[in-house]
């Protein structure tokens, strides 16, 4: 054991003395060298994290398997119950994808990737967290993507029904957004209750979910809709009626499985 | 240094020198060469003062010296070294944190399995029924897409029987591993497990988890985790398994511009 100690002693000392004859220019290279493969260290143990909003998307879109898609815009959601409060469109030519994230927390987001439904296609902000449970308000981002840039405004006629607790609720919406960006149109629904939202949170929350991808329990709901889209002189340019079906809603249909 | 003229001319003499360990050791090798020739002055026979002088005088001037000093030691090199030490010093241990910190990122996870182990066992017992692996395969088929390569790596057939052994082809599942690797470590990966679906050569379509919504529905499902640095593994299984007669299966991933195909042969294993 003595020896031994003796050993690594003289070895230290060596080592030492050695180091002591590194010129310095070559010490600081060294030490340079060693700082760049410990940052790259912390990188990769801290998971990699990303630095801008843009990068950690182009991130999700490879771990989803979608894109590279064209990014459309970001909308700010104002809904105070949700996790998220951006959400980032963005376009690939066969499907549309809408990216929530937080602006404070970039590494917290979730990704919907949509096929087109034709020249148009209407979705909901697929926000989790869109349960309407003891809530008095809520607010469902509606987003019409569409490929006709002469259009400057749209309009939209949502009709959502639902049965809550006994209590039937049936609404045609009628909405109208001017174009803010190419590529979509930006609708707002908002419902709101002086107790707690009823059959109109829960008709709201549907079309938030089935804009989404994680429930297939609303396989058989098909929310019909109007869109019409109107160039500068007030002209119609396109008009279209369709369904907006859940992803397990839209595989049954095209297999003809729907119960 | 008790002599106080030679301190004094040695101070002159760096002062242009920045990098003070640098202007630390030239001072005191001046002071020693000083110290040198007024030895050596005085072994000739001078008196102290006079060998003094004459010792700073053969030097030449402090005050023309110091800029030629400082040319030569120029504090670049050094101050790199004196910074570099200290960040090379605190980013250790920054790193350490992390690596405490992040160790899911290096530990790999332990796959879930809830009775037995599809790969690894071959017959499994319970009070009212028993199971028996009846094929296993490692077919090491693999598909690239988006930098990562998917390799269907194991695939396993189980089969129920009753308590009096008859075998139930029924009740039969098969589970199936796909090893998901990325050599990028920033590159992440989402639960593609419930995007592949299936098709046999029968005609049997099995929807994928995101799509499969009736309990009778055929479907491919499966969960994920990470068994490595730059490794996944999707832990899959089919849900009412149909493909007893069929020769293969294919999985399928073709969303947004995709064609991940992958095959399964029910044909070779050799235990079936």
């Amino acid at each position: 054991m003595r020896r031994l100690k003796e050993k690594w002693f003289c070895f230290w000392r060596r080592i030492e003395k050695a180091w002591r004859d590194v010129p310095r220019k070559v010490k600081a290279l060294l030490n340079v060298l060693a700082i760049i493969l410990a940052s790259f260290l912390l990188y990769v143990f801290s998971g990699c994290p990303a630095f801008t909003v843009e990068e950690q998307y182009r991130r999700a879109e490879k771990a989803n398997l979608v894109g590279p898609a064209e990014i459309l815009g970001t909308v700010e959601l104002k809904d105070a119950y949700s996790v998220y409060d951006r959400l980032l469109l963005a376009d690939d030519g066969e499907g549309v994808i809408m990216y929530l994230y937080r602006a404070d927390d970039i590494s917290n987001y979730r990704l919907v990737y949509r096929e087109k439904m034709g020249e148009v296609t209407v979705l909901a902000a697929p926000s989790n967290d869109v349960f309407w449970w003891g809530r008095k308000e809520i607010e469902v981002p509606v987003l019409v993507f569409d490929s006709c840039p002469a259009a400057v405004r749209a309009e939209l006629e949502l009709e959502l029904g639902c049965e809550f607790n006994g209590e039937e609720f049936q609404k045609t919406y009628s909405l109208e957004s001017y174009r803010e960006k190419q590529g979509y149109f930006l609708f707002s629904i908002r419902a709101s209750a002086s107790y707690e939202l009823g059959a109109e949170g829960c008709a709201l929350s549907t079309l938030a979910q089935v804009s989404g991808h994680d429930f297939a329990l609303h396989v058989e709901t098909a929310i019909p809709a109007t869109v019409r889209l109107y160039d500068e002189a007030g002209a119609k340019v396109y008009e279209k009626s369709l369904y907006i079906r859940s992803v397990a809603g839209e595989a049954h249909e095209a297999r003809g499985d729907a119960e | 240094m008790d002599n106080y003229e030679f301190e004094y001319w040695c101070n002159v003499a760096v002062r242009c020198i920045k990098y003070r360990p640098d202007r630390q050791e030239v001072k005191k090798e001046l002071y020693e060469h000083l110290e040198d020739r007024y030895d050596s002055y005085l072994a000739q026979g001078m008196k102290p003062e006079e060998a003094q002088d004459k010792a700073m005088q053969s030097m030449g001037s402090p005050e023309a010296i110091a800029p030629q000093l400082a040319a030569i030691h120029r504090p670049f090199w050094g101050y790199l070294l004196d910074v570099s030490k200290w960040v090379l010093a605190g980013l250790t241990c920054v790193t350490v944190i992390a690596m405490l910190r992040y160790r899911s990122q290096l530990f790999i996870s332990e796959p879930m399995y809830p009775s037995y182990n599809p790969y690894t066992d071959t017959y499994y017992q319970e009070e009212n029924y028993a199971c028996r692996r009846i094929m296993y395969d490692e077919p090491d088929c693999t598909a690239y897409s988006d930098g990562y390569t998917f390799t269907l790596s194991r695939v396993a057939w189980w089969r129920e029987f009753d308590e009096s052994e008859a075998e139930q082809g029924d009740d039969d599942y098969f589970f199936f591993q796909i090893e998901v690797t990325n050599p990028r470590p920033w590159a992440e990966y989402e639960n593609m497990s419930r995007w592949f679906r299936a098709e046999d050569s029968l005609g049997n379509y099995y929807y994928n988890g995101n799509e499969s919504a009736y309990s009778y529905d055929l479907e491919v499902n499966g969960n994920f985790y990470r068994t490595g640095l730059f490794t996944y593994t999707q832990d899959m299984w089919f849900r009412n398994f149909s493909s007893q007669d069929a020769e293969w299966i294919d999985l399928h991933y073709d969303r947004a511009g995709r064609d991940i195909v992958l095959r399964i042969g029910l044909t070779g294993g050799g235990e079936k």
